[in-house]
């Protein structure tokens, strides 16, 4: 479980604080979204529970551990943190040796590696890359190799900061499903921060930040549904609500309720079923 | 018929003399005044045949002719010169290469490079970046100050500043937020609707719908399908072999007809045109069938 209590943070270059005595709790196993605008706090909301960040003292626990200094080390072996920019992670000569990088920090025996990598890769579908150097790599497969790189290390709890940004659309859609088959096997608390519409959607909760507080926290279907808010923090609707609400335009009584693309699409069957 | 600003005649490239070939006897034109999608998984030579168009690489075999430019085996890169002046290169992330110390010389660069006057750069510069949205407030800013979606509108608007005849956008979408993808394709349309004639590399397959005239498909280098976006959607088998996807709209209305729920006469390809199909057929129109 990760407690976030009375959250303040301020840059020391900055003039106000961006974030502003922020509660929030994520129960053990929880996939959490957090979305809003850019400026909003929410990378540094990651950092800080990541332990990246100097966090103020006595204001986020994770798992009962104190992030403070003198538990570090501890916390680190719990969290795999994933950065957007993939270039600024990438330290292996090759593919291969950037996801072992992590594991010889922790001091994995070279026996234990060698499967963990391998698991980890499949995990990615970037098996076929690995004594690729990151040069020959394309943005969105780097950013495959990043998130392989922290499921090697196996944490309780994995940080995405935009980690699927640069990958295209199957290729995200890909990933993300086999997160969510690690998040429900394991029970892996996952955070991530996205703009991403089908990345919120497969989230339990999702967590709207806005000017350094929690303006909303519901379920994607409570969040995406709702336009205004959507629009207020700069994400784009589900294709299924998008839908939706052109048919509204074209003058169909649509339901008011969010629906996913197979309710939509058992919405239309009885509608059409009635007209024929 | 269009006139084309580029044709590709059986052009073959090799990066090593003796290696594969990264581009094989690729056949192609692209039409003035409009937009071209090209596709294709990494590695499958989009990127040779951008650089082969801008005259950045010069063809092993073949021939391809730019903008009136015939460009061989033979050409020289100094008879390139001129063709760098009228292509318009947008790499990917193309913020990277942001180097100087305001927004305004940045953009500047390109112009001044090409032999204008300082007071001629100062004005494309002032055109291209109002025409990108950057307000003025940034442009005596450095752009690394800016944030990653205003930064990428600020190396675009560097390109533009040239005043290319032929504007090459590689995934100008990739990494922005959706705020900044709106923006960017609202630009890319304006230029469209503008006449001027864009090479656009993407893997979003809605872009492909929307905006694209023409698309090419290459694979392994060699060219798979070259037409408008309604037949390439049309072909479901041959877009799995080649592992791209459906637009979501037109993956849809795919489903819909499988289920039995619905028929098309001519699948949409957008999703207005879904969204305008199924309103006709719910409000008991049954025309479309």
């Amino acid at each position: 479980m990760i407690e976030v209590s009375n959250l303040t943070f301020q840059y020391p270059h900055q003039d106000q604080p961006v974030l502003q005595g922020l509660s929030l709790t994520i129960p053990t196993g929880q996939w959490l979204a957090v979305v809003g605008k850019n400026g909003s706090g929410k990378s540094t909301l990651a950092r800080l529970i990541a332990g990246l960040l100097p966090t103020p003292a006595q204001t986020i626990r994770v798992n009962d551990l104190p992030v403070d200094e003198a538990h570090l080390a501890a916390l680190h072996h719990q969290i795999g943190f994933v950065f957007q920019n993939p270039d600024n992670q990438f330290v292996g000569a090759t593919v291969e040796a950037d996801v072992a990088f992590g594991l010889e920090n922790r001091q994995v025996p070279a026996a234990a590696m060698e499967p963990r990598i391998e698991q980890a890769l499949a995990q990615v579908g970037m098996t076929a890359y690995r004594h690729h150097q990151p040069e020959q790599l394309s943005g969105g497969q780097k950013q495959r190799v990043a998130i392989a790189g922290a499921l090697a290390l196996q944490p309780q709890i994995l940080i995405l900061d935009e980690a699927t940004s640069m990958l295209d659309p199957q290729g995200r859609q890909t990933v993300l499903q086999r997160l969510q088959q690690i998040h429900q096997a394991q029970a892996l608390t996952i955070i991530s921060i996205t703009h991403d519409p089908v990345e919120v959607a497969m989230a339990d909760q999702v967590a709207v930040l806005d000017q350094g507080q929690i303006l909303r926290l519901a379920t994607p279907a409570v969040v995406l549904n709702d336009q205004a808010l959507v629009q207020q923090v700069g994400l784009v609707q589900p294709f299924s609500m998008q839908l939706r609400d052109r048919l509204q335009h074209y003058g169909v009584p649509v339901p008011k309720e969010y629906l996913t693309k197979g309710a939509l699409e058992q919405w239309l069957k009885r509608q059409l079923a009635t007209r024929a | 018929m269009v006139e084309a600003a580029v044709s590709y005649q059986g052009v073959t490239f090799r990066y090593h003399e003796a290696g594969a070939a990264a581009l094989q006897d690729f056949t192609a034109t692209v039409p003035k005044g409009r937009l071209t999608a090209v596709i294709g998984h990494t590695g499958s030579g989009k990127s040779t045949l951008m650089q082969l168009t801008d005259g950045l690489l010069t063809p092993t075999a073949g021939q391809l002719e730019v903008l009136g430019q015939v460009i061989t085996p033979r050409t020289k890169n100094k008879a390139l010169h001129q063709l760098h002046r009228q292509v318009g290169f947008v790499f990917q992330f193309p913020e990277h290469q942001l180097f100087a110390e305001t927004v305004l010389a940045d953009v500047m660069f390109g112009p001044l490079n090409l032999g204008q006057t300082p007071a001629q750069a100062k004005q494309a510069a002032h055109q291209a970046l109002v025409q990108l949205g950057v307000g003025e407030a940034l442009w005596q800013r450095s752009p690394f100050e800016l944030s990653g979606g205003q930064q990428r509108r600020v190396a675009i608007a560097g390109v533009l500043a040239m005043r290319p005849q032929l504007l090459i956008l590689d995934e100008p979408t990739a990494g922005v937020d959706p705020d900044g993808q709106r923006e960017l394709l609202a630009l890319v349309e304006r230029l469209k609707g503008q006449g001027l004639t864009i090479l656009l590399i993407t893997h979003q397959m809605e872009q492909v719908a929307q905006l694209a005239d023409t698309v090419l498909v290459l694979a392994h280098g060699q060219l798979q399908f070259s037409g408008q976006p309604r037949a390439l959607f049309a072909q479901p088998e041959f877009l799995t072999t080649q592992q791209l996807a459906l637009p979501a709209a037109v993956a849809f209305a795919k489903q819909l007809q499988t289920a039995g729920i619905s028929q098309f006469n001519q699948l949409p390809l957008t999703l207005d045109e879904l969204a305008h199909a199924l309103a006709r057929q719910l409000k008991g129109d049954h025309h479309e069938q």
